[in-house]
């Protein structure tokens, strides 16, 4: 069987502002068969989105490819613009990232669907508008031919989503590009759209390049997996086999470094005095003209106590932030009340912020870019004003020391930082009170794996000194691993809580069911060789790779 | 639609009337008797020289007299059925002088917009669809020329070439169409240059947003993508602008019609505040507030013809 998809000695670079241009790709050879599904996974900086642009033939100016890209023989690398239109489209199409930003915001889905048809010359007016409903019914749109003069803001991700997938079929492609098709979607939206495109894709012998972060997806879509690394291929080779027995050591850190289906926990419940209890809590977002209210939490009770860890787990609008948000006390619940105990505070006081922080998603827009992230690490403590120059810069050192991270990255500014040092950042802000309890609302989830592990060790190395946190995730694999409890939310409700390890093996209500069956890794789960629950034996996997 | 349009319509009631108060408030604002500025101003001699009895009569003329109340809901009144009063220098009622100039000024701005769009969507595209990156960089400079060359300025350097030098068009007067280009050129270039720009800034970044790899990935070729989905996603931001432009272009004709020497509102307005002339500054204030309600209503318009989004409801 010869290749429908050759990539060989694929070199990337990106001119830079100052001083030499950066490699992004280093040479890659890389094949795809006609009908497989190959896996390109490494994380942010690995190179693998550059090699999917580079298939595509979207390079921006500044960018140099060289090496060989040929499809059926066809060169692809230098093909000249009127020549495009040949391949891109047709036989080479992109199921894209962002289903949102991905969508020209102004046109109807159906004309963007039949847009393909209309300039290859396949179909023009109403045939193409057929064509186009058809294609949004197969790549699983229900109501296709009700949503098709929809806007795409109109449309939930699932269907956005749905609209691209039915964008990259509708022109019959041979290699359809998928570049992280699903991480901006819920995780059972995510396992509905891989099953219908995995599906779309062997039934019409479509290749499938399959670039993705997220290991596990990987395992369960794709025959053959690659991992990169700085721009290069670490290893290649049967999904089963990279995936459960890497070879090399940076392989084997990424694997290791995934939070498996079921992992044991890294922290254990604890029975301590109550501290923070909330009861009733109720939200509602006021509907604008002619939409309904919503309600985002409808008669939520939470109880935590010192020291306790406690995960919240749902899917996009469960209210889980919400949640975080009343706890916070930056949203006022319509009804309800919450309760730091002993001494008693309310969410407001200066005495509840005090004791309570919060440590957002995204670390880089939750600190002010001016500021040399020293200040802004010490500013919930200067507001109090709890000591003069010398004792900021002691405490401003224990926070440091107590995230693992040296004492110069003070004078830095966050654009400086990495994503994992950012995070660390925002978690030495919020410690340098010495609060009782930090609220973090997806901490993780903008993290490669590798660095996420970091993050999570972290968490746990800071609940054995005492710390409690409640944990707002949509990823029930790093829930599992750090926290003791958790409290499964659908629509504003609490559905199921317990233990973690029971309410994911054992899942009572139907909910829980399916999202526990849609977390992605079924196919590589090995109970036997999961993480030991030390953190630190992980962080050294991790860091030796380094 | 139609909620959308009655609202529009009461705001515009509302930005109405607070022009109408703004000019009555005018004649109470300004330091001094206004009686006295426009005997004194008006007829070039000093108000000494007026007579108490002519003093009087223009009061009366203009009701000073009355008690404030009184006057501002006569003012109103009289607003609302199309009685401005009568200009002081002319004599001639201010609606007679506006509309000798009103038709005047809106074909030099209207053509002047006209070609300010034009021009600026021309540049704009030829700034990214022409090939060369050196050729596209020239063009994305010479708009910068246009934004930064005064209008006055421009004028002279107009009429200094194409009218005395190449003799094109003429320099002076509003006969005809040809007597138009050199003003319209004056006013249009500035915000040409702007709208040029903006729609630039705008094709570029949208060139760099997800969806147009998204069309370059269907086999789209640049033109198309520029012309199919950028450029509507670009134009957002220009209908502000345009907008705006048209207090530009009002302030922008008081300078061009005093130096190309055409009538209209912009000589108007210098010449009733050189003559103190308060009915006609009054109602040049109403008519341009008036103006501004309209093309701020005209724009909202094109708004939700360009973004459906905002037909559709709240954007996501």
């Amino acid at each position: 069987m010869t290749d429908l998809l050759r990539v060989r000695d694929l070199r990337v670079s990106y001119a830079s502002r100052r001083g030499a241009p950066v490699q992004a790709v280093r040479g890659v050879d890389l094949t795809v068969a006609p009908g497989e599904v190959v896996a390109l996974v490494g994380e942010s900086g690995s190179g693998k989105t550059s090699i999917g642009r580079a298939v595509l033939g979207l390079h921006r100016r500044g960018t140099t490819v060289t090496g060989s890209i040929t499809l059926d023989g066809r060169e692809l690398v230098g093909l000249p613009e009127r020549r495009r239109a040949g391949v891109y489209g047709t036989a080479v199409t992109v199921v894209p990232q962002d289903p949102l930003a991905a969508l020209n915001p102004l046109h109807p889905v159906v004309r963007q669907v039949s847009e393909v048809l209309r300039v290859h010359g396949l179909a023009r007016g109403a045939a193409a508008r057929d064509l186009a409903i058809d294609a949004l019914r197969l790549a699983g749109l229900d109501d296709a031919e009700h949503l098709a003069d929809r806007l795409p803001h109109e449309l939930s991700g699932g269907q956005r989503q749905r609209v691209l997938i039915a964008m990259a079929v509708v022109g019959g492609p041979r290699l359809i590009v998928a570049d992280e098709p699903t991480s901006a979607l819920d995780v059972t939206v995510q396992r509905r759209i891989l099953d219908h495109l995995d599906a779309l894709v062997r039934r019409s012998g479509t290749s499938m390049l399959l670039i993705t972060h997220d290991l596990a997806v990987a395992a369960d879509r794709a025959d053959r997996v690659v991992v990169l690394a700085d721009g290069a291929v670490l290893e290649e080779g049967p999904a089963r086999t990279v995936l459960t027995a890497p070879t090399t050591p940076g392989a084997r850190a990424l694997v290791a470094a995934v939070p498996g289906p079921s992992s044991i926990p890294l922290v254990a419940p604890v029975d301590g005095a109550p501290l923070l209890t909330a009861t009733g809590l109720r939200h509602v977002y006021p509907g604008r003209r002619g939409t309904p209210d919503t309600v985002a939490v409808d008669g939520l009770d939470l109880h935590l106590p010192a020291g306790g860890t406690l995960g919240v787990v749902g899917e996009s609008g469960s209210g889980k932030t919400s949640t975080a948000r009343i706890l916070l006390g930056l949203l006022r619940p319509d009804a309800g009340t919450v309760t730091l105990h002993g001494p008693d505070a309310r969410p407001g006081d200066r005495a509840f912020t005090r004791r309570v922080q919060p440590v957002f998603q995204d670390p880089y827009s939750s600190l002010d870019p001016a500021h040399p992230v020293g200040v802004s690490i010490l500013e919930p403590w200067r507001a109090r004003r709890s000591g003069g120059r010398r004792a900021a810069r002691a405490r401003l050192g224990e926070v440091l020391d107590q995230v693992r991270l040296p004492a110069a990255i003070a004078a830095r500014r966050p654009h400086e930082l990495s994503g994992g040092q950012l995070q660390r950042v925002a978690i030495a802000r919020a410690l340098s009170i010495r609060p009782d309890l930090l609220i973090c609302d997806e901490p993780v989830s903008s993290l490669d794996v590798t660095v996420q592990a970091q993050i999570l060790d972290l968490l746990a190395d800071l609940h054995r000194e005492g710390l409690a946190y409640l944990f707002v995730s949509h990823d029930l694999a790093v829930v599992r691993e750090i926290c003791a409890r958790v409290l499964v939310m659908h629509r504003g409700r609490v559905v199921e809580q317990g233990e973690t390890v029971r309410v994911f093996d054992a899942p009572e209500h139907p909910y829980t069911r399916e999202l526990v069956a849609a977390v992605p890794g079924r196919a590589v789960a090995q109970p036997s060789s999961r993480t030991p629950p030390t953190t630190s034996a992980r962080s050294q996997a991790v860091e030796a790779a380094r | 639609m139609t909620a959308f349009l009655l609202r529009r319509v009461a705001q515009m009631v509302v930005v109405l009337w607070g022009a109408i108060t703004l000019s009555f408030a005018l004649v109470h604002l300004v330091p001094g008797d206004p009686v006295r500025i426009m005997l004194g101003g008006g007829s070039g001699e000093t108000a000494a020289s007026a007579s108490p009895e002519q003093e009087a009569a223009l009061r009366s003329q203009l009701g000073l007299d009355q008690p404030l109340l009184l006057q501002y809901l006569g003012f109103l009144r009289r607003v609302l059925t199309g009685d401005l009063g009568q200009s002081y220098s002319t004599g001639q009622p201010v609606t007679a002088s506006i509309g000798a100039g009103l038709g005047s000024t809106v074909q030099l701005g209207g053509t002047a917009i006209l070609a300010a769009v034009l021009l600026g969507l021309l540049f704009a595209l030829a700034g990214v669809l022409l090939p060369g990156r050196a050729v596209r960089s020239v063009v994305q400079s010479v708009t910068v020329l246009g934004v930064a060359v005064p209008s006055f300025w421009l004028a002279v350097v107009l009429i200094q070439v194409f009218s005395f030098t190449l003799g094109w068009f003429p320099a002076f007067g509003s006969n005809g169409v040809q007597s138009l280009v050199l003003p319209a050129l004056t006013l249009a270039l500035v915000t040409a240059g702007t709208i040029a720009q903006l729609l630039t800034r705008g094709l570029t970044d949208a060139l760099g947003e997800p969806y147009a790899d998204t069309a370059r990935s269907k086999g789209l070729g640049r033109s198309r993508i520029v012309l199919g989905h950028a450029l509507r996603n670009a134009s957002i931001p220009v209908l502000t602008m345009v907008g705006m432009m048209v207090g530009g272009i009002l302030s922008g004709a008081v300078i061009v019609e005093t130096v190309y020497g055409r009538p209209g509102i912009g000589r108007l307005f210098v010449e009733g505040v050189r003559a103190h002339d308060f009915p006609l500054i009054q109602a040049l204030i109403i008519l341009t507030g008036g103006l501004f309600v309209v093309v701020t209503l005209l724009v909202d318009l094109a708004y939700r013809w360009v973004d459906p989004r905002i037909r559709t409801g709240v954007p996501a």
